[in-house]
């Protein structure tokens, strides 16, 4: 059974004003539980809008969405909705409000009804996970860190709750390599050890290619292409669509597949893009030859 | 955003929308004096709410949304005029044991809810029919008389002007942090008064330092293009008051004054 499944999800903004925007557009897709699933597309094209129905911060204008088999339209369901399906927003290092990076991060737990020993256990626990050393940080302000640092300490608060399905919204824009690392396997290790379901927005395609089991590309509030990543890259430059992110060199060979050249368009790196060209190269002078 | 606040700016090309803005000003100023001016009598007022609601339909903005709008303030109109109602002394029409109803206090209690229904719809049919910017470049040159006794009038226009621009931008951020604290489980709608104030914390204290962290962002950008506070930059597309402002005027002020003069004589 999907875990998430949205049916023909509609969502209006601003129904009956003259600013109505109509951000989502029958998006029907399913998410199943363990997937990690990578979610693209090009600025306002409804992936936040689309992520906000996950945990019932938003309810559908039309069409509905359920996790694990409910309707969130259902009030009392959706009220504890945010156990069960973690949303780290975009930049939420800026929704940091307590003294210290321990509070910060207990701070769900403590709403979810925790005892002291066990919370601390978790953050301890969440801290490390993420490459930040408790002992180092715990104590601190989290205004005293770095920008990058503090990313993490927002994402560990998310994460510490250990949620059935963790949503990302882009949580590794505009970091150095080293944190986006460090958050990235943090994501992996959590999907590993507790089978967890992973929905990630991102512009950096190529960092979804090694982790997403399934791709989802939105476009203008419509789902225009979901499946693997060959299947959506394929669609993707086939109607020459957000051509912008995707990869020079998986762009490339798509287009020479689409010239009638035998390419494996299921490159994973420049490197075997690379050795690809090398052997076209090879057989169409052998041909000639 | 989720919700429409009324009295924001809506875009338009009605008559309303292209008149000057120093007239609107003017007008709204007019009718904010004359509403609280004391003694007025129900008719006059009535008059003046559907002289507005007139205005509200030629400016295209839709009288129903603004009327809806009333709506908010529900609260302070029935409390307002329950304690007119009670609190007035005078020719008493009911009274149970001590709690009296007098005939001057609905007469008080209808003026007032009156004249507030007019502050209400007379500001937001000035704001939503003028942008920030016309708004307060309006504001700007009605109070340049003050420049020649040392008033900062240009600064204070750009003080006005900033703020009303970023409104929508904090409502929105604040929403947005509302929903990552809800996320981790912050109750904003629920839950004990006292853990519901320590809950507002969990949206102040981001919001005020994310509003600071712009301020300063801005600050710099504005300086680094050269920005010194003095009105030394020229303004794109300036006013011009033609003769329909002045017939607007005119027939503002006639309606305004015609009440006056009937009692008078």
């Amino acid at each position: 059974m999907p875990i998430i499944e949205t049916k023909d999800l509609t969502h209006v903004y601003l129904a009956g004003t003259s600013y109505e925007k109509k951000a989502l557009d029958k998006v029907s897709l399913s998410i199943n539980q363990g997937e990690f699933v990578g979610i693209i597309g090009g600025n306002g094209s409804g992936k936040s809008t689309l992520i906000q129905h996950f945990n019932g911060l938003l309810v559908p204008t039309s069409g509905s969405v359920r996790v694990d088999g409910k309707d969130t339209t259902v009030k009392q369901y959706r009220k504890n909705l945010w156990k069960k399906v973690g949303i780290v927003f975009q930049f939420p290092e800026q929704q940091i409000f307590k003294s210290t990076v321990f509070e910060e991060v207990a701070y769900g737990l403590k709403n979810m009804g925790m005892h002291l020993p066990e919370i601390k256990n978790r953050v301890e626990e969440i801290l490390v996970q993420i490459g930040l050393n408790p002992g180092e940080v715990a104590h601190r302000s989290p205004l005293s860190l770095s920008g990058g640092t503090r990313r993490q300490v927002a994402i560990a608060s998310i994460m510490a709750m250990r949620p059935a399905v963790l949503v990302l919204d882009e949580p590794t824009a505009g970091l150095d390599s080293s944190g986006s690392n460090h958050i990235m396997q943090a994501i992996q290790e959590m999907q590993r050890n507790y089978h967890t379901t992973v929905v990630m927005i991102s512009h950096y395609v190529s960092q979804l290619m090694l982790l997403a089991d399934k791709l989802v590309f939105l476009e203008q509030g419509r789902l225009l292409a979901c499946g693997n990543q060959e299947e959506v890259f394929q669609y993707i430059t086939s109607h020459n669509l957000g051509g912008l992110i995707l990869p020079d060199y998986l762009r490339l060979m798509h287009h020479l597949a689409d010239y009638g050249y035998q390419v494996n368009t299921g490159v994973s790196s420049l490197e075997e893009a690379a050795r690809e060209i090398g052997r076209i190269l090879k057989e169409s002078f052998l041909c000639k030859v | 955003m989720q919700g429409m606040i009324t009295g924001q700016y809506i875009n338009g090309d009605s008559m309303i929308h292209r008149l000057d803005p120093r007239t609107k000003l003017l007008g709204c100023f007019a009718v904010i004096i004359a509403a609280v001016w004391p003694g007025q009598q129900i008719p006059v007022l009535l008059l003046n709410t559907g002289f507005i609601i007139l205005i509200i339909y030629l400016s295209q903005v839709g009288v129903v949304r603004v009327l809806r709008g009333l709506r908010t303030l529900r609260m302070l109109f029935l409390l307002t005029f329950v304690c007119q109602v009670f609190l007035t002394p005078g020719d008493s029409l009911w009274n149970w044991g001590g709690i009296a109803v007098s005939r001057q206090g609905i007469y008080l209690g209808i003026t007032t809810f009156l004249r507030l229904v007019i502050l209400y719809i007379g500001s937001s049919l000035l704001t939503m029919t003028t942008s920030t910017l016309k708004l307060t470049e309006g504001l700007e040159s009605l109070l340049s008389p003050l420049n020649y006794l040392r008033f900062p009038v240009h600064q204070l226009a750009m003080i006005i002007n900033i703020s009303l621009r970023f409104v929508p931008t904090i409502i929105e951020e604040a929403e947005i942090i509302i929903r990552a604290q809800k996320s981790r489980g912050a109750r904003f709608d629920s839950g004990p008064l006292a853990l519901r104030l320590k809950t507002v914390l969990a949206l102040l204290i981001p919001l005020l330092a994310v509003s600071l962290q712009r301020a300063t962002d801005l600050a710099l950008a504005m300086e680094s293009r050269c920005y010194t506070g003095d009105q030394s930059y020229i303004r794109e597309g300036s006013m011009v008051f033609t003769w329909k402002d002045g017939i607007a005027l005119g027939i503002l002020v006639t309606l305004l004054l015609v009440p006056v003069w009937v009692r008078l004589y």
